[in-house]
This record gives structure tokens, C-alpha cells and sequence, in this order.
């Protein structure tokens, strides 16, 4: 058969290619500061903070969190499973407070979480809000929290394995 | 330290889209920017337009980052499907984006060689002849036609970029050389040493 055939394919201007590529990778990075974190009053989590009988932790290889502006819950044990598979915690700050407030104890956080039904279970469970049924009565998965490259803390539903399994080293510092 | 090229897209796409890392978005542009840039000058038979628009598909891309598509491990049919609603809605597109596209450095700071110049011309010339003549078909033809038969995607990667079955990738595409096949086209216009697609060879 015949067929139209185009001219033939060009590089990218390199003087252009490399200011697109430092430009991507800016709006990139950029995005991690406009996400909206899921806000948990202070005083809501040292109440969870005590209750959170669900939530297990193990200290295999372990890492201190360095970052602790915010955290993440995923609601699936995989760094891949995309970004309704997980929220980001941050503590309520004070008005006229200098800066951001810690987390200083993710898994009880995001152990509320899943006890209010605003996790589920599986690679989309982060996208929606809480269901029915009685306030405060879903299950609470056994939890563990590692640490993300960047030095921000995990909380993964699994076994006290999962960090390894993942390649991420157990958070030592929200180890019970 | 990270060996990324090592990583599969899926991988980067994930690193990029659930940590943010830059990096990694980086070296994605860096492996599909070229067949983007290609795409849009096929789409658009200009090479100016073309780079602005590659710029755009990928911010565009970062923005759809929920609805990322992967054929196999490739993310590359995907950000070809993003490349032609992009060039479809040339304008809007490049107007949504049009300040962080007024940071990146002017076409003309940069001399260009004469010849490459009348390279560039004369590929533009001879594109818009083609696009002229590819009016006849519908755009979904137009666009399974750029893929698979100018991107080489086989009909299973246009089909999961497009987000249809393959059947109908295979049906537009049958129409669409049919219809090239009946219209008496100029002579210039028509290769008979035919490069076959993919699907073809196989």
C-alpha cells in the first residue's frame, strides 16, 4: 500500500530542552508544598494517641524521622499504587505560631484515620471521606510507620516486614 | 546514589507523581521529549509551535498525573494521546501554561545554521501539505494514523493511550489508509516504498 510519510523526526533545541527540563522538574518538586494536607486537630490526636490499639510497629532496620512537618497514610502497602493511595497528616497550627506544628506520632494519627472510616483498605482507599456506619467504629489494620527517602514518616497497613519489603527502613522514633 | 536508568517509566512515573521527586520527571522528559517534539510538529507543521507544545504536553501530563495510562511499562503512548488533545487545543492549551512558557528562553536568541534553517523550512512546507491533504479524514482517524503509523505505536499501545479497544484502533486505522488510498493525492506526497507499522511487520 502506499502512505504519507513526514519528514523526519528532530531533536529537541538543546538550549530550549534544558530549560523545559529544569522548569518540570521545579513544578514538580513545587507540587509537594500546594497538596493539601488532611488537618487533624491537636487535641484530637493526643486523645487517639492513646487508643490506638490497632496499630503495631517493629523495629527491624530502623531510621530516625527527619521531617516531621507532615506524614503520610497509605492505605496500601506500596510506594507505586498512585496518589489516591495515600493523605497527607499535618498537626493544626496555632494562629501566629512561627512554624509548622510536628507529627509527632503519626501511627496514632493515621490509626484515627482508620478508625473513622476515612481510610479503606486498597489502592484507591485515600480518595474518598468517611462512610457509614457508627462514628469511630471501622477497623483499624495492623499499622506500621517507616521512613520515605525525604526523611517524612510512612504509616503502611501490614505486617512489622513491610518496610523492609518496600526497602524502607522502620521509623525509630514511632516505634512503640 | 539513584541509577535511573535503570528504572522503568512506571517506576519514575510513580516516584514523581507519590514523592514529588523532580528527578525523576526530569528523566522522563529526558527519554520522551524528542518523539513529543516529533509528534507535535506531525500534528501541528510547525517546528516553533512544536516546541512550546512539547513543553505544555508534559505540564499538562503532570497535571492529568491521576489519569497516567501505562502501555506495558512505557508511559510514552500515553503522553501522545496527552500531545493530541494538546495540539488540538493548541491555543488554550498554551494559554494556560503561557507564564511558565514566558520563562523559557525565545527561539530566536539563539543563531540558527543557515542550512538547518532551510531543513527545518522546507520540513514545514512539506508537513502542512500532508496535513492539508489529511483533512479529508475524521480526527480520530488523523490521530490512530499519527500514532501507529508516524509514532510506530503498535495498535495495543494506541489503544490503551487513547483509552479504546484495539479493534477499533484497527478499524480507524484500516479507514483512514483506505481513505488515503482513494484520494488521488499529489505524486510528491505518496512514498510507494512503504515503511510498514509494526503491526504490519509482524
Amino acid at each position: 500500500m502506499t502512505q504519507f510519510t513526514p519528514p523526519p523526526a528532530r531533536m529537541l533545541p538543546e538550549y530550549r530542552r534544558a530549560a523545559m527540563r529544569h522548569q518540570l522538574m521545579a513544578v514538580v518538586a513545587g507540587s509537594r508544598h500546594r497538596r493539601r494536607p488532611l488537618l487533624i486537630a491537636a487535641s484530637a490526636v493526643l486523645v487517639a494517641a492513646g487508643t490506638s490499639a490497632g496499630a503495631y510497629a517493629y523495629v527491624q532496620h530502623s531510621q530516625p524521622v527527619t521531617d516531621k512537618n507532615d506524614a503520610r497514610c497509605y492505605t496500601v502497602a506500596s510506594l507505586s499504587a498512585g496518589p489516591e493511595s495515600y493523605t497527607t497528616i499535618a498537626q493544626a497550627t496555632m494562629a501566629g505560631s512561627p512554624r509548622p506544628a510536628q507529627v509527632n506520632n503519626a501511627i496514632s494519627v493515621c490509626a484515627t484515620l482508620w478508625r473513622q472510616g476515612i481510610l479503606h483498605p486498597g489502592p484507591q482507599g485515600a480518595r474518598g471521606r468517611a462512610t457509614a456506619g457508627p462514628a469511630g467504629s471501622s477497623q483499624v489494620p495492623p499499622l506500621v510507620a517507616c521512613v520515605l527517602p525525604g526523611g517524612t514518616a510512612a504509616v503502611f497497613p501490614g505486617p512489622p516486614s513491610t518496610c523492609a519489603t518496600l526497602s524502607l527502613p522502620n521509623a525509630a522514633s514511632y516505634t512503640n | 546514589m539513584t541509577d535511573w536508568a535503570a528504572l522503568s517509566d512506571g517506576q519514575l512515573w510513580a516516584r514523581a507523581a507519590s514523592q514529588f521527586e523532580g528527578e525523576a520527571f526530569g528523566q522522563l522528559f529526558e527519554r520522551h521529549a524528542n518523539a513529543v517534539y516529533t509528534y507535535c510538529f506531525r500534528r501541528t507543521g510547525s517546528w516553533l509551535a512544536a516546541e512550546d507544545l512539547t513543553s505544555v504536553v508534559f505540564l499538562e501530563a503532570w497535571r492529568k498525573r491521576r489519569d497516567v495510562r501505562l502501555a506495558g511499562e512505557s508511559v510514552l503512548p500515553w503522553l501522545l494521546a496527552v500531545a493530541g488533545n494538546v495540539t488540538r487545543n493548541a491555543e488554550r492549551s498554551i494559554r494556560r501554561h503561557r507564564r511558565l512558557l514566558a520563562r523559557l528562553p525565545r527561539p530566536e536568541t539563539v543563531p540558527d545554521v543557515a542550512d538547518d534553517a532551510a531543513k527545518r523550512v522546507d520540513a514545514e512546507h512539506a508537513m502542512r501539505l500532508i496535513l492539508g491533504e489529511l483533512r479529508l479524514l475524521t480526527e480520530p482517524e488523523r490521530e490512530v494514523l499519527a500514532l501507529c503509523d508516524w509514532a510506530g505505536l503498535t495498535y495495543a499501545e494506541a489503544a490503551v493511550a487513547l483509552g479504546v479497544p484495539v479493534g477499533t484502533v484497527r478499524s480507524r486505522l484500516a479507514r483512514a489508509r483506505q481513505h488515503l488510498r482513494e484520494r488521488a493525492a499529489p505524486a510528491a506526497l505518496i512514498v510507494t516504498s512503504v515503511t510498514a507499522s509494526k503491526e504490519d511487520q509482524a
